[in-house]
């Protein structure tokens, strides 16, 4: 059996150690900081438990950070960690009188809120194309309620459904960070026949945009994919677009997970990591896929 | 006015001082690869191969994506770095 490693290397975006550059960025600026003030840290999470699982846990750790999702944990200080923060998060930090030493907030993530706020600050009707499970959605929906606005999600065409709007009514159009650009351009299609006053804003990451294609580039090649994630955001879209492709798709969160059952007849594998996986794992799992060979 | 030389194209141009490195290019009809133009994203690193002193300094937004992207010295982002004098730029392809 053939074990193919989806080609991230030299793709423009995303870092050569395979991490998206929100997370990549994150840790960097966590470590700075950490560094450079010499004293305990607490990032303030959406998703604490995953906050470190791209890096070494202890070795954040050794530096004093730690995560949390309860402000009610943290005295003085904190950083927001890459995934962002509600706006009442946000505001209850500020009423407590906690330091914001630094957001670390991924800049996709922050664009796509600033667009959010654009969209409702015009009057628009607020779309947001996204699995209603993102990690993501409360954040925009606290922006919109912030604002008493409603929020549409729109995860397929046939959520359009849904929308009850008539069709004058404007809408302004977002997209989930992390979302295949084909369905992207599907629902945007059905949402322009259905409504007249459309406005688009693209938010997608550029590591949907460049890490996505690789894995349906590696689908098409092999009898079976493996992808490596946790992530409810790039993981969940990398398995929905392979499985676009082929029925074979297995994602794990460890090389430990690996079954070699699903293989069995199989002439070739793709092995690829998700925007939080660390190489390490990527290429564990490779080798063990190697050694059933 | 600033002359740009863009290699391996090898074209000169001219632009206004303190126009990006990518908008200069952009406006005559030369593409170089984007996505955010606020300095984040790093699909546009050049690397300066004369006249680094005569850009714009790197903010820490740029500082810090250059890091994240391992890149190198006389690395900068197309969309960041504001064109002051004359400046030799090699755009870096993508190698996967
Ligand atoms: S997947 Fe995209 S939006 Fe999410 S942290 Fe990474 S770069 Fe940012
Ligand atoms: S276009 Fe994103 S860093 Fe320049």
């Amino acid at each position: 059996m053939k074990v193919i490693r989806g080609n991230l290397k030299g793709k423009k975006g995303i870092p050569r150690n395979g991490l998206c550059l929100g997370v990549h960025r994150a840790g960097i600026i966590e470590r700075r900081l950490a560094k450079k003030l010499n004293r305990p840290l607490t990032i303030w999470s959406l998703r604490p438990d995953n906050e470190f699982l791209a890096y070494d846990k202890a070795d954040f750790q050794d530096r004093g950070l730690s995560a949390t999702d309860n402000l009610d944990e943290i005295d003085d200080a904190l950083i927001f960690g890459v995934r962002g923060a509600p706006p009442q998060v946000r505001e209850e930090a500020a009423k407590r009188g906690l330091e914001i030493v630094a957001d670390a907030t991924c800049p996709y993530v922050v664009e796509q809120e600033e667009a959010a706020v654009k969209f409702l600050e015009l009057g628009l009707n607020l779309v947001m194309l996204s699995d209603p499970n993102h990690h993501g959605i409360p954040r925009i929906r606290g922006i919109a309620e912030k604002l008493g606005r409603p929020l549409f999600i729109v995860p397929t065409v046939a959520e359009i459904e849904d929308i009850n709007l008539t069709r004058n009514e404007p809408i302004g159009v977002i997209v989930q960070t992390t979302f295949w650009i084909e369905s992207y351009k599907e629902i945007i299609g059905a949402l322009l026949d259905r409504f007249a006053d459309v406005h688009i804003r693209n938010t997608a990451c550029i590591d949907s945009l460049q890490r996505l294609p690789v894995v349906v580039e590696l689908a098409r090649a092999t009898d079976a994919i493996v992808i490596v994630g946790w992530t409810e955001g790039m993981t969940t879209r990398m398995v929905e677009t392979a499985k676009s492709c082929t029925d074979k798709v297995f994602e794990i969160k460890h090389p430990d997970d690996l079954d070699p059952a699903w293989f069995r007849g199989a002439q070739s594998v793709g092995v690829i990591g998700a925007n939080e996986t660390p190489e390490w794992m990527v290429e564990e799992t490779v080798n063990r896929l190697e050694a059933l060979a | 006015m600033p002359k740009i030389t863009l290699i391996p194209l090898n074209r000169v141009i001219e632009v206004a001082a303190g126009t990006t490195i990518l908008v200069g290019a952009t406006r005559q009809g030369i593409a170089i690869t984007h996505d955010c133009t606020e300095g984040i994203c790093g699909t546009d690193i050049a690397r300066i191969t004369a006249g680094a002193e005569n850009l714009s300094a790197k903010t820490e937004t740029e500082d810090i994506t250059l890091e994240t992207m391992d890149a190198g010295p006389d690395d900068r982002l197309c969309c960041m770095a504001k064109v002051l004098g004359d400046v030799t730029v090699e755009i870096i392809e993508e190698d996967g």
